[in-house]
């Protein structure tokens, strides 16, 4: 089970995240200040520290720079508004941490969190894979479905690559655009919509299964038949 | 007084002109007095060398005093010596000094000089020769006159003085005035505003002096940047908050519904899946309208790196195509031959261009097309160029267009939060660059987007 550790000054962003976290099915421990934090960070092990970067008393960063001091190597996602991302907060990636400005959307801190505990056990996702019927080969840039070959456009492989990767997790338009184009921004209309619904068209020209299921209000989640 | 810029340059001008004038006397004053004694020799020496032997000399004299007026004879001085020593004709006033001259000449020498006479109060112009018999002639003039000459002389020069006091003050005057009245528009422009007027308020620009030009630039130039900034912060402020209120509302009423029925599981879902969508437009307007103060502030690219322009909008009809296809909209992307490299920073330009493609693939209606052409319109400049078959912008809302907020048809229910071409404007601006806007004649929109190119190396 992966252990997170939470730390952040706001009550009911706390709240939340240790409900969604739990829902996830880790194992969430909380902190309210920057020195609570450090202590119980110090004291036990965890997979991945969840951490408000202002925090009252003692800021984010001067925690995560103690705790690397004492070679504590605990991966760390760190929440910060979005006027505040200075070079130090971008420095985090560098040093192999995260962040993620808020607002942000759940299941984007899902895939952080998910991404960092992963980061110790460090297995590259194989070139192929395989749901049911679905035969996926990153590097031939083969897809096929009931044995018969799928034509798809670059785009539309990269779409289905990430869903698969992530499959019975919800990605969100956001995540897509950033992986599948590399946007960071939310351009408010229907083209993530649209890319979807015609891999999607495509993928049930050769199935009666819908293998992307839409979640409104959240994004898509992909699943096999067997789940 | 002497601390205004006026009265310094008032004082300067009459002290230098005082300055100039007295030494312009001195220096007049003694030039006039050289060439009055240079012009009196030349008349004595032809009167001392008319005679060969004092009897020729006395004759000629007397002979010649006896037509004379007095006014000469007065102030003249005569004498002839005899070979002995003594005087043999003496005309004018005793002016020894004049008469010892004569010792010790030789013969058929002549000498000219200027000595003291009546007691120091006027000067002896005299010549003298020694003659071949032994005697002496002496023929002079006394330079009395120079007096009454130079009284004249000063009161006609005092009179210029004083004119040319009055000018220079004048003169200094005028120059304050012309040089500080630039500057004190300046300071009432300030104070206009400090007492409570609008920041839109300007110098006049129709300045004389280069330097109070570039004051007048250069201030109102500040003006403008104070005035932009305060307009973007009243944004953040005022107008977001105003423009806050729909979602707010909406977010809250779906709740308030929610609760107070007995709503089923779907219905809590539902209200749920609302306030979702609520908030992302909410984190939108939010972000959106952050992005675009940071790129008013900063007035330039926020990390610029070296992007082909081309392969970046390729990108984005790529993103569009489908979104497009759906709405059976052709989009064509054209592009001439040649490199489309500019210093810009990537992800700003990508919203650009997204927010550009998004409008057109908005409002062009089903069945219509959009073009988008990029080509080098000369050396320095890029262009790139989207028209579309929409219905086009009304002419009298194509000057609102980049206004924060504004939206053509806030009744048709089309999605967005009408913060789209602001953006595109400040990034266009902070790049450097430009975005124009207007209707085609053959119908729809044309929007051109300038960009400046990149040097490759040079920054």
């Amino acid at each position: 089970m992966i252990r997170v550790l939470v730390i952040e000054d706001d009550p009911e962003t706390l709240r939340f995240l240790d409900k969604g976290l739990r829902q996830e099915g880790y194992s969430v421990e909380l902190a309210s200040s920057g020195e609570d934090g450090y202590l119980m960070a110090a004291d036990s092990e965890y997979d991945v520290i969840v951490m408000d970067i202002m925090l009252p008393g003692r800021d984010g960063l001067s925690v995560v720079k103690q705790l690397r001091g004492e070679r504590k190597r605990t991966a760390v996602l760190v929440l910060s508004a979005k006027g505040a991302l200075d070079d130090r907060i971008r420095g985090l990636r560098a040093g192999g941490d995260d962040y993620l400005t808020k607002p942000f959307a759940f299941a984007e801190l899902v895939a952080r969190v998910e991404a960092l505990a992963r980061r110790g056990s460090f297995h590259a996702p194989s070139a192929t894979m395989q749901m049911g019927q679905l035969t996926l080969d990153s590097e031939r840039h083969l897809v096929q479905l009931g044995g018969e070959t799928l034509d798809l456009q670059p785009r539309e492989f990269k779409l289905l690559v990430y869903l698969v990767r992530n499959r019975g997790r919800i990605v969100s338009k956001t995540m897509i655009l950033d992986y599948v184009w590399g946007y960071g921004f939310d351009p408010q209309t229907n083209v993530v919509e649209a890319k979807v619904s015609r891999l999607r068209s495509k993928l049930a020209a050769h199935s009666d299964f819908d293998w992307i299921r839409t979640i409104r209000g959240l994004g898509y989640r992909f699943e096999g038949p067997e789940e | 007084m002497i601390r205004t810029l006026t009265g310094r340059l008032v004082v300067s001008y009459v002290g230098l002109t005082i300055a100039l004038n007295v030494l312009l006397f001195f220096f007049l004053g003694f030039a006039m007095k050289r060439s009055l004694e240079q012009g009196v020799s030349p008349m004595l020496i032809q009167l001392v060398e008319a005679a060969d032997s004092f009897e020729d000399a006395v004759l000629e004299f007397s002979s010649e005093f006896g037509h004379e007026g007095e006014h000469l004879v007065e102030e003249s001085y005569f004498r002839v010596f005899e070979p002995g020593g003594s005087i043999a004709f003496a005309q004018g006033p005793e002016v020894p000094l004049a008469e010892g001259l004569v010792e010790g000449m030789a013969r058929g020498d002549m000498r000219s000089d200027t000595v003291g006479a009546d007691g120091g109060e006027s000067r002896l112009q005299v010549v003298s020769r020694r003659l071949s018999d032994g005697g002496a002639i002496q023929a002079g003039v006394l330079l009395k006159h120079d007096h009454a000459l130079f009284r004249e002389f000063r009161r006609y020069w005092n009179v210029s003085l004083f004119i040319l006091i009055v000018l220079a003050a004048i003169l200094g005057w005028w120059m304050a005035q012309s040089a500080t009245r630039g500057v004190k528009e300046v300071s009432r422009t300030a104070e206009r505003i400090l007492k409570g007027g609008s920041l839109s308020a300007r110098v006049p620009e129709h300045q004389q002096v280069q330097e109070v030009k570039q004051l007048t630039a250069t201030i109102n130039g500040m003006l403008e940047r104070i005035d932009g900034l305060v307009t973007s912060l009243r944004f953040v402020t005022v107008d977001a908050a105003h423009d806050f209120r729909s979602p707010l509302t909406r977010i809250r009423g779906a709740a308030e519904v929610a609760l107070r029925g007995d709503e089923s599981m779907e219905g809590y879902r539902e209200m749920a899946v609302r306030a979702i969508e609520e908030t992302s437009r909410l984190e939108a307007i939010v972000e959106t309208m952050l992005e675009i103060v940071r790129l008013d502030i900063g007035r330039e690219p926020p990390q610029p790196e070296e992007v082909d322009l081309a392969s970046t909008l390729e990108e984005v009809v790529d993103l569009y195509q489908d979104s497009a296809e759906s709405k059976g909209i052709y989009m064509t992307l054209k592009k001439e031959p040649g490199s489309y490299h500019v210093r810009a920073d990537r992800t700003v330009l990508q919203r650009v261009f997204a927010n550009i493609v998004d409008n057109a693939v908005k409002f062009t209606p089903l069945g219509g097309s959009i073009h988008l052409d990029i080509y080098r319109d000369t050396d320095e400049k890029l262009m790139i160029c989207v028209s579309d078959s929409g219905p086009g912008i009304p002419e009298e809302e194509l000057s609102h267009v980049f206004e924060r907020f504004y939206r053509v048809d806030r009744s048709r229910g089309t999605p967005g939060h009408g913060l789209g071409l602001s953006y595109v404007h400040a990034a266009m601006t902070a790049h450097g660059g430009e975005i124009r806007l207007r209707n085609r004649a053959e119908g729809g929109t044309r929007v051109e987007l300038w960009f400046r190119t990149f040097v490759g190396g040079s920054e």
